[in-house]
């Protein structure tokens, strides 16, 4: 084999002699660094190290199919395979190419069939010879007596540098047995090292292989350090307990429920560090930790550990509404449906004082629930705790806010709606409404189930005003039961005439039949069951009917 | 020999404290017995004549004369054994099998108090248990001391306070806590706060004595003992680093012992991944990288919770800027305490030998870590250069005129610290009288430089 490597590319010309400009990939390369860890942990005829060695013969397929493998070492990270190029860039990154340019190996061929265990041998050999030669600067001859005979090497000639051929580059007095050790150490240990993370070689992912260290201290060194020292300082306090980060362990334990840490003990300590006020960067990270969950977890997690994190917040109530706003306020429409039934929740159980903090700081707004979102929400917010009990604070419904509607459109349709109907009932008396549903409601007397969709729509009309028709229609519906089953004694009552008018939008058969029973009805035959005013109203509304008319003209 | 017999001594060490934790046949003190077993069969097949007397003398081992500095810090359970034993030393003879070091593991952890009626009475119980390879010697100082052929030397360099008894005790105070929380860890307890906090306390006060030479100090007494330095040296650092900043004792004291700590999940990665003596696979590195999340769970576990400790445990493999792991979420920053240990304890590995690695130099290590943008706090980085400069106090120096000086302190630039210059140019020790200390920053030594250190 010649000396000169025909497979490397000209530097200057990024082209090589036989003209392939194109390195090949990192399969192969890969391939014998992860044999050369294999082979350190396991004997040759270890399962591990014979499919490692299956995987370099893959990769050695892929990129030559004659009979003999054909290695070319050169200086500044070159490699070739049979006659093909790696990149620099990979090369300087193996474990294997400092190996062989350590040892001196110039060429190196075997056969493509090698049994693993002479590959073991050969690896073992020169991992040690690797190692040794590192530690006396890369330039002592290797002791390669034990090489199996299937593998012929060609190692450089210590007389001259290496690789002078290709880059004539590097000096001349590298002579190992006149160069001083260290000073090619420090050359070799800096190429090896430059490209490498602190953190990757402090760890042992990467492997820096038998350099001796040997200190340098050199006025560049102590410059180079000076400079980075006079440097402008970024704040940098350990005086500070880690609050922040000890909140967000703490929370990244929480949210991913792992079970190697006693949930008591993280609500405990969670609790514990939220106690008191909570500053504006426990806020920061609360709500980052929140937002992110709710928007990256499935319903059933959110349902399961959302409710007990802010209720780790009891201890101030105001930053739980401040959090809670800033959620409702953050969240998409799907961490919407994911967060509204716990923070409805929330605010029942709050009263009204939480409630007005909330909506200070969440602009009145914050509960909003789109309707099309309701029937999904449904089964969740009835399993919320506030709904399960049953029983709600009144003034929180008293003065009925605006902010309120969805909740309490939510309630109505719940289990507990005639818990919440009853005191929606009062709260829309002082509300107050516009007649004629005020005397509906007076009449009513309190809730029915079968007022629902006509409360839902009294709380829906103030922020829907196209949706009067439907109200008119059902308020008609509920003023002609109301005055249906009005005792005889009440019919004086101030509210009928009101509710009377009311019957004007009904459709037409059994609002009529009323008005003519209020206008005609006889008691004992002689007088009016209904009072005058009463008949009077009735009778106007039923001549503005439409079929009335329609009848009266026809006449 | 002496890292061979470092070697001895690490593995009689964790036997006698993995013997503390498991039963006798568990399989970590039976692998400590029959590793021990076979490395002192060596020494016998390389030198059948030998004399393999490990000996102690105030609280010192010694060997072939020597005093074993670092490896009496490791050493304590040896020499508070022996205490107990009323010996000055153990003798291993040729054939000592496993079985009978294991049953010396056993009577170290039987007999917490010492022994009625001193060595004849230790050496009885001994033969009772089949020990007849094993001898103990009589104390040092007493008729028939083993050791009386080969006495002890002081250490070569004369280097302060290295080597006091005191500055020993405090450093193997530091290593039987992490020691002793590893070997807990390892069975599933949490580690003991307030032993690593007190630890942490009493170098403190051995620091503000002025005692610069503890880093140097501590090392490594074999490959396979490493796990255990680099937490003491990481501690060690993160708390001088404290000093320098002047941050609060209590503060400084939290530090150390998150220091001493912050590797405690390595307790639960298998010993071939954690000893292996090459990089890892992608498998293994897997399993490597759970260290630092199970650390910090095995902390949480306790029933105090320190939260720098927890944190340090948890993110000291994170990166200023969030890379590294393990993975957190977007919203978790480092604190500046874990910072500061997290910038020691790549350090500390960077310049520390490991079974994967050499030692780099400290100049290395630095330009590493300031070319890796974003790995470290610059504040913390900046404080670690501050504190250790280019040559770290308690080392040792080769000035340009050939004399010894022992490094001091830091001085008003990196590469020209404060030394107290000990020795002439061949090495002897200056009369008491001539020695001086030395400013390198003033003018008045502008001739003078460091060529390099020296190793002690």
């Amino acid at each position: 084999m010649s000396y000169h490597r025909d497979g490397f590319t000209d530097q200057t010309t990024g082209s090589n002699p036989v003209g392939s400009v194109d390195f090949i990939d990192d399969a192969l390369l890969n391939a014998w660094d992860q044999l050369l860890t294999v082979a350190t942990l396991y004997d040759a005829d270890n399962m591990r190290f014979q499919g490692t060695v299956s995987d370099w013969r893959r990769a050695l397929a892929s990129i030559h199919a004659g009979e003999t493998v054909e290695i070319e070492v050169g200086g500044g990270d070159r490699l070739c395979h049979c006659g093909r190029e790696h990149s620099p860039r990979s090369v300087s990154r193996s474990r294997f190419y400092p190996l062989l340019f350590a040892v001196g190996i110039e060429t190196l061929r075997m056969p493509r069939d090698i049994d693993a265990e002479t590959l073991h041998r050969f690896l073992t050999l020169l991992r040690e010879n690797g190692k040794q030669a590192m530690g006396l600067g890369g330039l002592r001859r290797a002791d390669l007596s034990d090489l199996p005979a299937e593998i012929d090497l060609r190692l450089r000639d210590f007389s001259r540098a290496p690789d002078m051929h290709e880059s004539g580059e590097v000096a001349t007095d590298l002579d190992p047995t006149s160069a001083p050790p260290t000073r090619m150490t420090d050359e070799d240990l800096e190429r090896s090292t430059c490209r490498l993370s602190a953190i990757e070689l402090s760890d042992s992912f990467v492997e820096v292989d038998g350099w001796q260290a040997q200190e340098p201290s050199s006025g560049d060194d102590a410059a180079q350090l000076q400079s980075f020292l006079d440097g402008a300082d970024a704040p940098f306090d350990p005086r500070d307990p880690d609050h922040g980060m000890w909140l967000g362990f703490l929370l990244q334990c929480f949210l991913v429920e792992d079970d190697r840490t006693d949930p008591e003990v993280l609500d405990r300590e969670i609790a514990r560090l939220l106690d008191g006020k909570i500053d504006l960067r426990k806020s920061q990270i609360l709500l980052s930790a929140l937002e992110g969950f709710i928007v990256n977890s499935e319903i059933e997690a959110v349902d399961r550990l959302l409710p007990r994190l802010l209720g780790l917040l009891r201890q101030d109530p105001r930053a739980q509404m401040r959090v809670l706003a800033e959620l409702l306020a953050g969240v998409d429409s799907s961490g919407l449906e994911k967060l509204w039934p716990h923070a409805a929740d929330l605010v029942l159980r709050g009263g009204p004082e939480l409630l007005d903090e909330l909506f200070r700081v969440g602009r009145g707004v914050c509960l909003d629930l789109p309707s099309e979102l309701g029937e999904r929400v449904l089964p969740r917010f009835e399993s919320c705790p506030s709904l399960i009990e049953g029983w709600f604070e009144p003034d929180l419904f008293r003065p009925l806010r605006r902010g309120m509607t969805s909740i309490c459109l939510m309630l109505l349709r719940s289990v507990r709606a005639e818990a919440v109907g009853n005191l929606l009932h009062r709260a829309l008396l002082d509300r107050p409404v516009a007649e004629p549903h005020a005397s509906i409601l007076k009449l009513q007397g309190g809730f029915r189930q079968s007022c629902r969709d006509y409360y839902r729509l009294l709380l829906e009309i103030e922020g829907t005003p196209q949706l009067a028709p439907l109200l008119a229609v059902e308020a008609a519906e509920q003023a002609r039961r109301e005055l249906g089953r009005l005792p005889r004694n009440e019919r004086g009552r101030s509210e009928v005439t009101q509710a009377i008018a009311a019957l004007a939008p009904a459709s037409e058969g059994p609002a009529d039949e009323l008005l003519d029973t209020i206008q005609h009805e006889r008691r004992k035959g002689l007088l009016p069951g209904w009072p005058a005013e009463a008949r009077r109203e009735a009778a106007r509304v039923a001549a503005d009917r439409p079929w009335t008319m329609r009848e009266g003209g026809e006449s | 020999m002496n890292s061979r017999i470092d070697g001895i001594i690490a593995l009689l060490g964790q036997g006698i404290t993995h013997r503390g934790v498991y039963y006798e046949e568990h399989a970590k003190v039976r692998d400590c017995a029959v590793k021990l077993e076979q490395r002192v069969a060596r020494e016998f097949e390389v030198a059948p004549e030998l004399d393999l007397f490990l000996g102690a003398v105030e609280g010192r081992l010694i060997h072939e004369g020597q005093i074993l500095l670092g490896a009496s810090i490791a050493g304590l359970k040896i020499t508070s054994l022996l205490e107990r034993l009323g010996s000055g030393g153990f003798r291993f003879l040729k054939g000592v099998s496993a079985e009978q070091i294991a049953a010396l593991f056993g009577i170290a952890v039987e007999f917490d108090e010492p022994i009625e009626g001193g060595l004849a009475v230790s050496r009885k119980l001994l033969r009772e248990r089949g020990i007849d390879r094993i001898e103990l010697s009589p104390r040092h100082m007493e008729d028939g001391w083993f050791g009386e052929s080969r006495k002890p030397a002081e250490p070569k360099v004369v280097p302060g306070e290295l080597g006091s008894k005191a500055l020993v005790g405090v450093y193997q105070a530091l290593f039987s806590v992490v020691e002793e929380a590893h070997a807990r860890a390892h069975g599933g307890s949490p580690p003991n706060l307030d032993g690593a906090r007190e630890a942490s306390d009493r170098f403190l006060a051995a620091a503000e004595r002025g005692a610069t030479d503890l880093l140097q100090l501590v090392r490594y007494t074999s490959p396979d003992s490493y796990l255990i330095g680099h937490s003491v040296r990481v501690g060690v650092l993160s708390m001088l680093l404290g000093r320098h900043l002047g941050l609060p004792r209590q503060r400084i004291v939290q530090i150390g012992a998150a220091g001493l700590l912050h590797d405690i999940g390595k307790s639960q990665v298998p010993d071939e991944i954690l000893f292996k003596p090459g990089c890892l696979d992608p498998e293994e590195t897997r399993a490597m990288r759970v260290h630092s999340e199970v650390g910090a769970k095995i902390l949480m576990s306790g029933e105090e919770r320190d939260p720098l400790v927890v944190c340090a445990a948890w993110g000291h493999h994170l990166r200023h800027d969030l890379n590294g792991y393990p993975k957190v979420s977007g919203w978790v920053s480092q604190g500046d305490g874990t910072a500061l240990i997290q910038t020691c304890d790549a350090f500390e590995a960077l310049t520390a030998v490991r079974p994967y690695k050499p030692a780099l130099p400290v100049s290395r290590a630095y330009k590493i870590m300031i070319a890796d943008v974003g790995a470290f706090h610059p504040g913390a980085l900046r404080g670690l250069i501050r504190t250790l400069g280019l040559f770290p106090p308690g080392g040792h120096v080769l000035l340009s005129d050939g004399t010894r000086a022992e490094v001091l302190g830091t001085g008003m630039r990196v590469d020209r610290p404060l030394l107290r210059r000990w020795g002439d140019a061949d090495g002897r020790s200056l009369p008491p009288a001539d020695v001086r200390k030395i400013d390198l920053a003033s003018e008045r030594y502008d001739d003078l430089s460091i060529v390099g250190p020296l190793s002690v």
